[in-house]
C-alpha cells in the first residue's frame, strides 16, 4: 500500500527542495517581504479552492497573477543579479572548520586591539545563518583572506573605505564600506554613536555578530541579536565570539 | 556538528513554509491534470 505513494512523496520532496532553495535565495534581500505577502496570497488561494469558496478563490487567483507580474517588474534588478549568481551558489554551504574559525577570530581580535589602541573606529560584521549578501552588494567587494593587517588598512582614517563596515562571510573578508540600517530604538545611551546604532540595527534584522571598536572610548564591544556586550577583555572577546558563532538558534 | 546536521537545522520555518507550498502545489497541479485528463 505504502509503495503506491512513493511517486507523489518523491514529487513533493523534489518540489520542497526546489521551493526551499528559491525561498533561501531571497532571504536577506528586500524581496523577502514581498515574497512573504505572495506566499500568504497563495496559501489563501489554495485554502479557498479546497473549501470551494468560489468568490474568494477567484479574487485571490487574480491577485496572485497580478502580484507575480508586479514582483517581476519591481525586483527585476535583484532577479537579474540572482540569475547571474545562480551558477556560483553551493546548495549545501560548507561550514567553517574549528581551526579556520579560530584563525579568523584571532585576526579580528588582534586588529580590533590595535585599532582601539590607535583610537581608530571600526565595525566588523560576521555572517552567521542569515545572509548578509544585500549589505555586501552595497559595499565594495573584496573577497580576500581575513588578516589583521588588511583590517587595519581598511579602517585607516584617510582610506576611502574606513567609514563603512566590513563583512566577513564563510571566513572570508567579503566587502568593506558597507552600510547597515540604524536602529530605531530610542533607549540607547547617548554616548553611543552612529557606529553602535548601525551595529544594533543590523543585529535586530539578522543573526550576524558585530564587533565594534570605539574611537572615542577606545573599547571593543560585541553586538548580537539586539544586545550590546561591552567592556570585554581580549580573552573574553575571543571566547564570547566563538560561543556566539557556534550557538545554533 | 557535521555539514548535513547544520544544513538540516538551519531555517526551520523556511523549510516548513516550503513544505506547505510543495504540498499545496502538488495537490493543485495533480487536480488540474486529472481535470483535463492530460
Amino acid at each position: 500500500m505504502i509503495l503506491h505513494y512513493w511517486r507523489p512523496a518523491l514529487e513533493i520532496l523534489i518540489l520542497w527542495f526546489v521551493i526551499y532553495h528559491v525561498l533561501l535565495f531571497f532571504v536577506g534581500t528586500r524581496a523577502i517581504h514581498v515574497l512573504r505577502g505572495l506566499i500568504i496570497i497563495i496559501l489563501i488561494f489554495f485554502l479557498a479552492q479546497k473549501l470551494n469558496l468560489e468568490v474568494v478563490g477567484w479574487l485571490f487567483g487574480k491577485m496572485f497573477a497580478i502580484s507575480v507580474i508586479a514582483l517581476l517588474i519591481i525586483f527585476s534588478p535583484e532577479i537579474r543579479q540572482g540569475l547571474a549568481r545562480l551558477g556560483q551558489r553551493h546548495l549545501f554551504s560548507l561550514p567553517l572548520r574549528e581551526e579556520e574559525m579560530d584563525f579568523v577570530l584571532k585576526e579580528i581580535v588582534s586588529a580590533a586591539e590595535i585599532l582601539s589602541r590607535e583610537k581608530i573606529g571600526a565595525i566588523i560584521a560576521i555572517e552567521k545563518n542569515d545572509p548578509l549578501k544585500s549589505y555586501i552588494e552595497n559595499g565594495v567587494k573584496i573577497d580576500g583572506l581575513v588578516s589583521a593587517d588588511l583590517l587595519q588598512a581598511i579602517f585607516a582614517p584617510k582610506g576611502l573605505l574606513h567609514d563603512g563596515a566590513v563583512i566577513i562571510q564563510q571566513g572570508r573578508l567579503m566587502a568593506a564600506g558597507c552600510l547597515f540600517p540604524l536602529t530605531q530604538n530610542q533607549d540607547i545611551n547617548r554616548m553611543f554613536g552612529t557606529r553602535h546604532r548601525a551595529a544594533l540595527g543590523l543585529s535586530e534584522e539578522t543573526d550576524a555578530l558585530i564587533v565594534i571598536v570605539s574611537e572615542e572610548r577606545q573599547d571593543i564591544s560585541l553586538v548580537y541579536r539586539g544586545k550590546l556586550y561591552k567592556d570585554l577583555s581580549r580573552e573574553n572577546i575571543f571566547s564570547s565570539m566563538k560561543e556566539i558563532l557556534k550557538k545554533n538558534e | 556538528m557535521n555539514k548535513f546536521t547544520r544544513w538540516a537545522i538551519a531555517h526551520p520555518w523556511l523549510k516548513l513554509v516550503a513544505l506547505a507550498l510543495a504540498i499545496a502545489a502538488w495537490f493543485y497541479v495533480s487536480s488540474e491534470i486529472s481535470k483535463f485528463n492530460y
